[in-house]
């Protein structure tokens, strides 16, 4: 019986393979698959949960029969920690500099020798409940920018279940500002289709192929010389952004195996937002900075730029995931058997910081914010089932994207915890012989001082963050911008805070099948910034 | 500009790499104890861990200034040291001096809770709260009706003392009275005791004798950190639990035939009839 089972399963992966290669594509989670597959997908599901567990429980079991060697590793830990915020910081430098590079060159001069002209660019603005100034800022920002509307298709895909009104805020950009571009589309992504999850991918996926039949087809466009750029509905770009984006695709030496990764700034708001909020935005975009100067590590993020081509290959934007924008990459790279990489365009795009109108609900949004952006865990589990079907991928390759992912999502939930709980447990548990010893009053001294130094890495990010923040409105006073520089004090918080424990819950969703949903950002913005300020190097 | 080349990464990668292989160790030995002694080469050290109960204490090691105690800083680690004794002091205006030898060993930490007496108890006669004055200031400490009741309950209830045995449990600590003896115990057999119960981090015992001359203790009780024991002469002393010398003895009052008793965390002390509080 069980044998006929499992002929009967090897059966169907096969039949799978022969109908379509490349049928694992868009896998969700485990429910989608069933039988061997499934039980293989479950088991990568909960990989990352089991190790982040496994370690932290390891640690304190270590700190129970082992505290002397517990205190040790804190110790180390800690100056790996220093040098670990030393070795990125040098990237994160050189990045700085190279956007501010990147900011003072004139993209359109560049591209006088390249052949441009028959570049489209589509924009894709999903949105929901999001007021209509902040819809304006984001098309006003386009139209500001110096490159040709003309040559500029915008989507404007309303989620069906945000209601008449927001389709009235879509139609209403459109009379004002749609005539403006080669194109501009209205669409409303109707809710509940079969196989969706209610989220940015589905309707992502909904407004580039309504642009495909409404747009594209209709005008007769070579899908080869179309750009798209999905944004979020506050991404606000900067003037060179559309110059920049095309010298990276006309000069990349695969432009159709490419995506491209702008710089995430969260400066819209970056004023009215509190401290808390503030850091947290600078902390993810100066980790999206760190990983521009490391290409290999670079997955999609946020606001990013694909061919049409690439797209229209994987079925545009997996609409049943959380964090659709750093799974299409996957989704392309399996695609492409590996043949795919995300070029760093170290240029930025601005969206808005996490700010509610109340401190405790802004709490709350950037909590469950951090929650989505850490669930890409999920991609671990797609990434190991998707490299184990592929078997044109090159095995060193296969090995060191796994490593990297799981890798990134086991430090980033077990190094803030044992930085700042679990390492120091030998001193709660150690017992009265270790407390006796030197080495217990050793580790907080040693481990404070390769800590605090680590402050020092961060002191220079506050500089940097200076650096990005856009002119000081005038309602607020000097002391404001010394909170700039003080809310890095906040660091040790925020990454326990926002970023090991929502890391923490989501590989424990994953790990027990309690998936989680797409939650959408509340754009609560107080007052628009219509054109952030960075100053230029030089 | 291009991002950083592979080849710089990996020779930043290298250069951190090897500056980590290379601190690890001396930071591991350094964490551990060890010291770099010239001509002596790699030393193992202890250290000494003192806390001081009030503010405003001065504390000397080997005649060397370590610090004031504040608001703040309320203990010290003094680390660095070489195996042996080590000479402690601490002073404050108004209490006894306390000082001792305290042992260290390498590689490990001595800790001492310093215990501060007053030079001179505050003794105050205990009356109602209603009560009239008659005309002298102070010198009276003035308790409710309920609290009153408690103390003349305490001392009319049968002292549970006479030859010996266990007169007072204080978490894992007795003090037992023996012959006339008074001794301090750590009663759990299969976990270490505290510190002062160690004359070296090594060397634990787990009976201290706080009184063992030729005088005869009637009674003894834990507190304020110390144990206190009334001898048939009827002086009333306090003194410290520590098994290295010399701990802290203080007389804090004498009268033939006197009692005490502890209520409500207070020394109470009857003389002749008359209830007197204690305190420092």
């Amino acid at each position: 019986m069980e044998q006929s089972k499992r002929y009967a399963e090897a059966s169907a992966a096969k039949e799978n393979a022969a109908r379509d290669p490349y049928w694992y594509l868009h896998v969700a989670r485990a429910t989608d698959l069933s039988g061997r597959d499934r039980t293989l997908y479950r088991a990568f599901e909960m990989l990352p949960g089991a190790l982040s567990i496994a370690t932290l429980a390891a640690l304190v079991l270590l700190a129970l029969l082992y505290p002397t060697i517990a205190a040790y590793f804190t110790i180390v830990f800690a100056m790996y920690w220093l040098f670990k915020v030393g070795f990125l910081s040098i990237h994160l430098r050189h990045n700085m500099r190279r956007l501010r590079h990147n900011m003072s060159l004139d993209w359109n001069a560049r591209l006088s020798g390249l052949k441009h002209e028959k570049i489209v660019h589509l924009v894709l603005f999903p949105f929901s409940s999001e007021p209509y100034e902040v819809v304006e800022g984001s098309i006003r920002a386009i139209l500001e920018a110096k490159w040709d509307p003309k040559r500029i298709a915008v989507v404007l895909s309303v989620e069906a279940r945000a209601g008449e009104e927001q389709v009235r805020v879509a139609r209403r950009i459109q009379e004002t500002y749609g005539s403006r571009f080669l194109d501009f589309l209205v669409t409303v992504h109707p809710d509940g289709l079969p196989g969706e999850l209610p989220g940015k991918g589905a309707n992502l996926s909904h407004a580039a192929e309504a642009a495909r039949v409404g747009f594209l087809d209709a005008r007769r466009i070579d899908y080869r010389n179309v750009l798209v750029s999905a944004f979020d509905i506050d991404t606000v770009v900067y003037p060179h952004y559309f110059g920049c984006l095309t010298w990276y695709f006309l000069t990349a030496e695969r432009p159709y195996q490419s995506s491209f990764q702008p710089v995430p700034l969260f400066n819209n708001n970056i004023w009215q937002a509190p401290m808390l909020a503030r850091v947290i935005a600078y902390s993810s975009t100066f980790w999206q900075m760190i990983q521009q100067e490391r290409p290999e590590k670079l997955a999609t993020f946020s606001s990013h730029a694909t061919p049409f081509v690439a797209l229209l290959k994987v079925g545009y934007w997996q609409r049943n995931v959380v964090s659709e924008d750093s799974r299409i990459f996957w989704n392309l790279f399996v695609r492409h058997d590996g043949e795919y990489r995300v070029v760093p365009v170290a240029y930025p795009v601005s969206m808005d910081a996490n700010a509610a109108p109340g401190f405790r609900q802004t709490v709350a949004n950037l909590y469950r914010q951090h929650r989505r952006w850490t669930y890409g865990v999920e991609n671990v589990a797609y990434i190991l089932f998707a490299f184990m079907h592929n078997r044109k991928i090159p095995r060193a390759l296969k090995v060191r994207a796994v490593l990297v992912q799981i890798e990134g999502f086991w430090s980033l939930v077990t190094h803030p915890l044992i930085l700042f709980a679990v390492g120091w447990m030998p001193l709660i548990v150690g017992g009265s012989a270790f407390g006796a010893s030197v080495l217990s009053y050793s580790l907080p001294v040693v481990a404070k001082f390769f800590l605090t130094a680590a402050m020092f890495g961060l002191v220079a990010s506050a500089a940097y963050s200076i650096l990005l923040v856009p002119k000081r409105p005038e309602e607020f006073g000097v002391l404001r911008s010394v909170a700039l520089v003080a809310q890095w004090l906040l660091v040790p918080l925020t990454l326990v805070a926002f970023s090991a424990i929502p890391g923490f819950e989501s590989q424990l969703r994953l790990m027990t099948g309690r998936y989680l949903g797409f939650w959408i950002t509340p754009k609560t913005r107080v007052q628009l910034i219509p054109k952030p300020a960075l100053k230029p190097h030089g | 500009m291009e991002p950083l080349s592979r080849s710089k990464r990996t020779a930043y990668l290298s250069i951190f790499a090897f500056l980590f292989c290379a601190i690890v160790p001396v930071v591991l030995l350094y964490a551990g104890g060890y010291r770099f002694h010239l001509g002596e080469g790699f030393v193992q050290t202890g250290g000494l861990y003192l806390e001081v109960p009030y503010a405003g204490a001065r504390v000397t090691v080997n005649g060397s200034f370590v610090g004031e105690t504040n608001f703040l800083t309320r203990s010290y680690y003094i680390g660095d040291l070489t195996a042996g004794s080590h000479s402690v002091h601490v002073s404050k205006d108004g209490f006894l001096p306390w000082h001792r030898a305290l042992e260290v060993e390498p590689r490990l930490v001595t800790s001492a809770h310093v215990l501060l007496v007053p030079d001179d108890a505050l003794i105050e006669e205990v009356v109602l709260e209603g009560e009239e004055e008659d005309g002298e200031a102070g010198g009276r400490y003035r308790v409710s009706d309920e609290l009153y009741a408690s103390i003349v309950d305490a001392f009319e209830r049968t002292q549970p003392i006479s030859a010996g045995g266990t007169v007072d449990v204080e978490g894992n600590l007795a003090l037992v009275l023996s012959d006339g003896d008074v001794t301090a115990h750590w009663l759990l057999a299969d976990a270490p005791p505290p510190s002062y119960f160690c004359r070296s981090p090594s060397h634990c015992t787990r009976r201290i004798a706080l009184e063992s001359g030729p005088e005869t203790s009637v009674n003894a009780a834990f507190w304020m950190g110390g144990a206190l024991y009334l001898r048939e002469d009827g002086g009333l002393m306090f003194t410290e639990i520590d098994a290295r010398p010399t701990p802290v003895s203080a007389l804090l009052y004498r009268a033939r035939g006197a009692e005490f008793r502890i209520v409500a965390g207070e020394l109470f002390v009857k003389d002749n009839g008359r209830i007197v509080r204690v305190g420092f």
